[in-house]
C-alpha cells in the first residue's frame, strides 16, 4: 500500500520540509509507524491515511529540529524523553524561561474577546464542527473562521516576538 | 528590520498566513485524497507557504495547550462584531467555568462541626458536578464530580482528597507546601498545574506544569515529578509506578478531553464514570485491552460513551443508569 503510494507521498513531503533528505527521513519514520502501529481492520481511506501518517512525520521532524536549535526551551519539559524513566536534564532556569514565554503568550491572549476564545476551545478542545459553532452563537460559518484566524494569528505573531528577542540575545522585558 | 527588496509585500505575507491557518484548521476534520493534493500543490507554489504552515503549527501546540490548562476562559467584555443570523442556541458545556461554578456554589460547601482536632472544611461534589476553590497563596483547586476533599487552610494549606479527582494550580513567586492526601507536595517553581485521583484503585498523580515532591507512602521517601510524568499507586499491591503523560492533557477534563497513552481500560472505565456520573462496567472480553487516544466528554453521556465504544471497537450499552462496555 506504501510502495504504490510512495511517489505522491514522498512529493508532499518535499514540498512540505523543503529539502529530499529531510523527506526521505520522515517517509521512513512514517511506515516505520505504519509497520509497528498497524491500524485494526481495513482503513476506508487508504491514502489519506497514509498522508496524515506523513503529516505526523514532518511534524515530529520540525520539532526535533526546533529542539536541536534550543529554541523551544518553553517545550522543554513537555517534549523531554523520558522513555529511560530518568528525570531529563532540563535546568530550572530552561523551566522558568519556559513557563514566562507561556504565561506572556497567555496575558497576550486574554486581550482578545470572550468569544473568539470559546470559538476556538469550541473548535480545537471540543472537536465540535464549524458549522455547529456557528449555529450556536448564531453567526456565519466563514465568521467563525475568522475569529480562528484571529487567534492563531496573534500567537504566531508573538512567536515570532519572542523568537527575535531571543535572536537578538537581548532580554528586555 | 532592513528592507529587502525580495521580501514578499506585507500584503503577501499576510495572504500566506491566513492560507496557512485555513489549511491548518482543514486538517482538523476529514481531508480528502484532492484535499492532500491541493495542499501538496500550495506547498509547492512557493517555499514561504510551508514556512508558514511550520508557524501556525507551532502556533496551535501553544494555544492547545493554554487552552488545556484554562488558559484562556477568563471573562471580559465581548467585543465581537459578528453579523448575527438566526437565534444562538443557549446550551453549557463550552463555558463550562463560569456555568458550573455557579450551580455549585448553590450546591454548596458542607460545613460539619468542628470535632476535636483540625479545623476541616469539606467540600462535595456531585455525579457531574465541578467546583472551584480558591486558596491563599495563589492556590487554585478545581474538583471533578463526584469528589469529596477536606481541606485546612491554615495547615500548609492541608488537602485530603477523600474520593474523585482534583487539579490543583499554584501560581506564586514563593515556594508553597501544599499537602495533599498522606504525602508532601512541596512546590519548586513559579508555576504548578497538576492532578490527583483518588480511587478505590489507588491514587495517581500527574504533572501538567512545574515539579512536585510526593511521599507516595507517607515515609518520607520522595519522588520527584515534573510536567509530562505522572505516577500512580496501586493501593491493592502497595506499587508505585511512574509514567510519561501528555503534560498539556493532565487537566484536560475541565475542558472535556481525556487523554491516554497505553492506559489500561480499567482506568478509563473509572475515569468516564467519574466524569458522566454514572457506573461504567467492562465485560470480560476486554480486560486487558490498552487504550491510546483522547476522550471527548459530550454534554449527553450517551454521546460521551457512543463515541467512546467506538473508539475503542466496543459497544456500550445502558441498563438502570448503569453502563456496560464489551468487545464487538
Amino acid at each position: 500500500m506504501l510502495l504504490n503510494n510512495r511517489a505522491t507521498l514522498l512529493r508532499f513531503l518535499i514540498a512540505r520540509l523543503g529539502n529530499a533528505e529531510e523527506a526521505e527521513d520522515a517517509l521512513q519514520e512514517a511506515w516505520l509507524k505504519l509497520e509497528s502501529a498497524a491500524p485494526p481492520g481495513p482503513i476506508a481511506q487508504p491514502l489519506p491515511y497514509l498522508f496524515r501518517l506523513c503529516e505526523n512525520a514532518a511534524r515530529d521532524a520540525r520539532r526535533s529540529a526546533a529542539r536541536r536549535a534550543a529554541r523551544e526551551s518553553r517545550w522543554a519539559e513537555r517534549d523531554a524523553d523520558w522513555s529511560d524513566g530518568e528525570a531529563a536534564t532540563i535546568s530550572p532556569e530552561q523551566i522558568a524561561e519556559g513557563r514566562d514565554q507561556l504565561a506572556r503568550l497567555e496575558r497576550r491572549l486574554l486581550a482578545l474577546p470572550e468569544r473568539t476564545r470559546a470559538i476556538f476551545i469550541a473548535f480545537r478542545i471540543d472537536g465540535a464542527s464549524q458549522s455547529a459553532i456557528a449555529d450556536r452563537h448564531a453567526i456565519s460559518v466563514s465568521a467563525v473562521q475568522k475569529h480562528l484566524q484571529r487567534a492563531y494569528r496573534l500567537v504566531a505573531e508573538v512567536q515570532a516576538e519572542e523568537n527575535s528577542r531571543t535572536d537578538a540575545g537581548s532580554g528586555s522585558a | 528590520m532592513t528592507s529587502d527588496s525580495d521580501m514578499p509585500d506585507a500584503r503577501t505575507l499576510d495572504r500566506i498566513e491566513a492560507e496557512a491557518v485555513d489549511w491548518l484548521i482543514r486538517q482538523r476534520g476529514d481531508m480528502s485524497e484532492r484535499d492532500w493534493l491541493d495542499f501538496t500543490a500550495w506547498l509547492e507554489r512557493d517555499p514561504l507557504h510551508g514556512e508558514a504552515y511550520d508557524r501556525m503549527v507551532e502556533a496551535d501546540l501553544d494555544l492547545e495547550a493554554i487552552a488545556i490548562s484554562g488558559g484562556l476562559q477568563a471573562a471580559n467584555e465581548d467585543e465581537s462584531d459578528d453579523e448575527v443570523i438566526g437565534t444562538p442556541l443557549s446550551r453549557r458545556g463550552w463555558f463550562a467555568g463560569a456555568g458550573m461554578a455557579a450551580a455549585a456554589l448553590i450546591l454548596g460547601i458542607l460545613f460539619w462541626p468542628a470535632d476535636a482536632g483540625p479545623d476541616w472544611e469539606r467540600h462535595q461534589t456531585l455525579a457531574g458536578e465541578t467546583k472551584t476553590i480558591e486558596l491563599d497563596g495563589g492556590i487554585t483547586i478545581a474538583m471533578n464530580g463526584g469528589t469529596r476533599l477536606e481541606l485546612d487552610r491554615d495547615e500548609g494549606p492541608l488537602v485530603r482528597l477523600a474520593a474523585g479527582e482534583a487539579s490543583f494550580s499554584i501560581r506564586s513567586d514563593r515556594p508553597s507546601s501544599l499537602r495533599v492526601e498522606a504525602g508532601t507536595l512541596s512546590m519548586t517553581d513559579r508555576g504548578t498545574v497538576f492532578d490527583v485521583i483518588q480511587d478505590d484503585a489507588g491514587t495517581r498523580v500527574a504533572v501538567a506544569e512545574g515539579a512536585v515532591l510526593i511521599d507516595p507512602a507517607g515515609k518520607g521517601a520522595q519522588v520527584a515529578l515534573t510536567a509530562g510524568e505522572a505516577f500512580a499507586f496501586d493501593r491493592a499491591t502497595g506499587v508505585g509506578r511512574r509514567s510519561a503523560v501528555a503534560a498539556t492533557g493532565v487537566t484536560g477534563w475541565q475542558h472535556g478531553a481525556l487523554q491516554y497513552s497505553d492506559a489500561a481500560l480499567a482506568t478509563v472505565a473509572r475515569d468516564l464514570a467519574r466524569n458522566i456520573g454514572a457506573p461504567v462496567e467492562l465485560e470480560q472480553n476486554l480486560a486487558g485491552r490498552r487504550f491510546t487516544g483522547t476522550i471527548r466528554l459530550r454534554d449527553d453521556p450517551v454521546e460521551t460513551m457512543s463515541e467512546t465504544a467506538g473508539l475503542i471497537g466496543a459497544t456500550a450499552t445502558r441498563t438502570d443508569g448503569r453502563w456496560r462496555l464489551s468487545a464487538e
